[in-house]
């Protein structure tokens, strides 16, 4: 009759010597118990027990009638069974609360999928997931030390002994392994039986123990899970909790991103931190945004470099994160990197500049020299008052005095005064040549900094650059400099009227062109716009200078105050 | 104590060169009431005659032009100041002409405008701008 449970024993048995697991006294408690034994827990429930009642709990609430209790001899640990609004049934999840003998309190999210197979349930032990919370990002490199942690698990075992009477009408004295003494009628006496139930443990291979033994002073999220809880049985007799799908990122950073998240001011860890969704709110609205922290955990992790988050990425970062502060309506594209500004997000040069970067490969292409594969420097775009100016390009400078730009980061702006070199009065079609032509200028600031290796031109010498460009593949850019204070416009001038050309006919007519040749002349008179200077050299000999100023100015006449198609 | 003096005079010539390459303050300046003009190469429009001295009032950015030079005042990041007209006197200004992307680019120098405006002199901490600055 035991014949099972021998085979029950000897597995418990060989589990047990796992040295890296300790095996936790477990009990189920009521919450009243759990909160009337620790203060800690009673202040940290009490919180999400009242945010439940308001109901403004963010993302699940948690079953207070069932708390398991784990006792470690470090810590203990109270697990509760997770709710969601959704309910999927396809994992179990679990949210667990870790108190330290010195009343700190870690917590974190463990999800167990569920299996269905051949009309049985099972947990799928093999690809539980742990997500932490409050600080998720951060725990794994301070438990691991830079090393990978490990998922181990072994069971833990309960006798549960017959149940039954002797002849004399007494219980059965419970003799394990082996059979009951029942002397009443078999039916009437139960076997006895191991309940085991799986252990889960993140454990730090670094020092080769367990985590849950010496939890370091700084990091009191150190995260044991438990596998087993209850709720649906799982055809083995046991039972499982019947937690609903989660909603969590549960991905192992690299250490240099947790490295660099440390590092940050305490206003954007906080900041990044609110953005993470399996953050529990406590109270008050949630302004979390799952995808957005993603979108910036991944930007991180894609830029590592000697293991740092590299330079350029931390300086995007910087750019990119003050901006989301300072205006929430800001857009940033992290997989792009660019910018947009919230003054620019939505107006009519954010519109020609999608329809151009959606439509125009040329000038995508232009676009994606400022993403991820030539990490040199990004852009930003804003749209602002600049006087009589059409557009504007910054170099990344801190130079006092002047209009700045963050390191790394080219700021174009587009003017959106209520002149006639504002975008709203402007054409459609000469507003997206200023954003080409700001591109542009932002590409040749571009290819210098790839030359200086620096992230600003602040701190660069005549001197330097000269050397830079000497030594550089630039040489038409070089040229140029030596030449004339205006180097751009003359270097922009001499060759790249036909690529501005090209991109305003494929976007007016929809049509690509195939061939310089096939560029009609009105689209080449409005690429001159911005570059008709006595001082360019490509203007000052061109001989259709006439033919080109009567074509701007005609159709700026004819073509005001368009609005974005 | 020749050589002393010899160490004293050097240090004294170091200190001098030091703050003219490096901390040097560089003041212009902008007399609105000029009617001076200088030819100016303007966009679509060829070399035209212009005041020598113009302002342009943005929202966040004063702008002066010296002729061709264009000098920005941040107005969120620099108050005005006000200086009596004996400070004024003992300024020593400097030609617009000197300043040039090179010598920026090299030296660094803080750049000061200062403008009479009604009975007072008004000084504003001003940046030049250069083709490694912005272009338009």
């Amino acid at each position: 009759m035991i014949t099972g449970c021998e085979t029950e024993i000897n597995r418990y048995e060989q589990e047990n010597t796992n040295e890296k697991l300790e095996i936790p006294i477990m009990h189920y408690r009521t919450l009243k118990e759990v909160l009337s034994e620790s203060d800690p827990l009673r202040k940290s429930l009490s919180k999400i027990v009242a945010s439940q009642q308001k109901n403004s709990h963010n993302g699940f609430s948690i079953d207070t009638n069932k708390v398991l209790e784990k006792q470690f001899s470090a810590f203990t640990e109270y697990v509760f069974i997770v709710n969601r609004p959704e309910n999927l049934s396809v994992r179990v999840e679990n949210y667990v609360q870790r108190v330290y003998p010195n009343d700190s309190i870690s917590q974190y999210l463990t999800e167990y999928p569920i299996v269905e197979q051949n009309d049985s349930v099972f947990l799928d032990f093999d690809n539980i997931k742990v997500t932490f919370i409050d600080e998720p990002s951060m725990v794994f490199a301070k438990v691991a030390g830079g090393c990978e942690p490990e998922l181990v698990q072994t069971e833990v075992c309960t006798i549960i002994p017959c149940t039954g009477t002797n002849g004399n009408g007494e219980p059965v004295n419970h003799i394990f392994p082996g059979d009951c003494e029942c002397t009443d009628s078999p039916n009437s006496c139960s076997s006895p039986y191991l309940d085991c139930n799986t252990v889960l443990a993140v454990v730090d291979n670094c020092d080769g123990g367990s985590s849950t033994t010496n939890p370091p002073e700084t990091d009191p999220i150190t995260p044991t899970t438990g596998g087993n809880a209850t709720g649906i049985s799982n055809g083995d007799g046991n039972e499982l909790n019947t937690g609903l799908t989660p909603n969590v990122g549960d991905k192992l950073l690299p250490k240099a991103v947790l490295d660099f998240i440390e590092t940050l001011p305490q206003n954007q860890k906080d900041w990044l931190e609110s953005l993470a969704c399996n953050t529990i709110v406590i109270t008050g609205n949630s302004s979390c945004n799952q995808q957005l922290h993603d979108n910036i955990v991944e930007f991180l992790s894609a830029n590592i470099e000697n293991a740092q988050v590299t330079t350029e990425a931390q300086a995007f970062f910087d750019a990119a994160v003050e901006e989301l502060q300072n205006n929430p309506d800001a857009e940033v594209d992290w997989e792009d990197r660019i910018i947009r500004d919230s003054s620019f997000t939505g107006s009519k040069a954010d519109c020609m500049y999608n329809d151009l970067k959606s439509s125009n490969q040329d000038f995508a292409d232009r676009i994606n020299k400022f993403e991820g594969d030539f990490p040199v420097s990004h852009l930003k775009f804003i749209a602002d008052d600049i006087g009589t100016a059409k557009g504007r390009t910054i170099a990344p400078n801190n130079t006092p005095g002047t209009p700045n730009s963050p390191d790394y980061v080219i700021t174009i702006i587009i003017n959106n005064n209520s002149s006639s070199s504002g975008m709203d009065q402007r054409p459609n079609l000469l507003l997206a040549k200023t954003i080409i032509h700001e591109v542009i200028h932002a590409e040749m600031f571009r290819k210098i900094m790839s030359l200086l290796n620096n992230g600003s031109f602040s701190g660069v010498t005549l001197q330097q650059m000269e050397q830079a460009l000497s030594n550089g593949d630039f040489p038409g850019i070089h040229e140029f400099f030596r030449q004339s204070q205006d180097w751009q416009h003359s270097q922009m001038a001499s060759f790249y009227i036909n690529t501005i050309a090209a991109i305003l006919q494929e976007y007016d007519t929809g049509l690509e062109v195939q061939d310089e040749s096939e560029i009609q002349s009105l689209y080449k008179s409005l690429a001159w716009e911005g570059l008709r200077y006595s001082s360019v050299p490509a203007w000052a000999n061109n001989p259709n200078q006439s033919q080109i100023n009567s074509d701007i100015t005609n159709y700026v006449q004819n073509h005001q105050n368009e609005t974005c198609p | 104590m020749k050589l002393v003096h010899n160490l004293l005079l050097l240090t004294f010539f170091t200190c001098i060169q030091f703050v003219s390459s490096q901390e040097s303050e560089v003041y212009l300046f902008f007399d609105s009431s000029s009617s001076e003009t200088c030819k100016i190469d303007i966009e679509g429009e060829g070399e035209q005659t212009v005041f020598k001295y113009r302002k342009e009032n943005t929202k966040c950015v004063l702008y002066f032009y010296i002729c061709d030079k264009v000098f920005t005042f941040l107005k969120k990041e620099y108050k005005t100041e006000i200086i009596s007209k004996r400070k004024f006197k003992r300024i020593i200004f400097k030609s617009s002409d000197l300043i040039t992307r090179d010598l920026v680019m090299d030296y660094k120098p803080i750049i000061y405008i200062v403008q009479k405006e009604g009975d007072k002199y008004c000084k504003y901490r001003v940046g030049f701008i250069h083709s490694f600055i912005s272009v338009d």
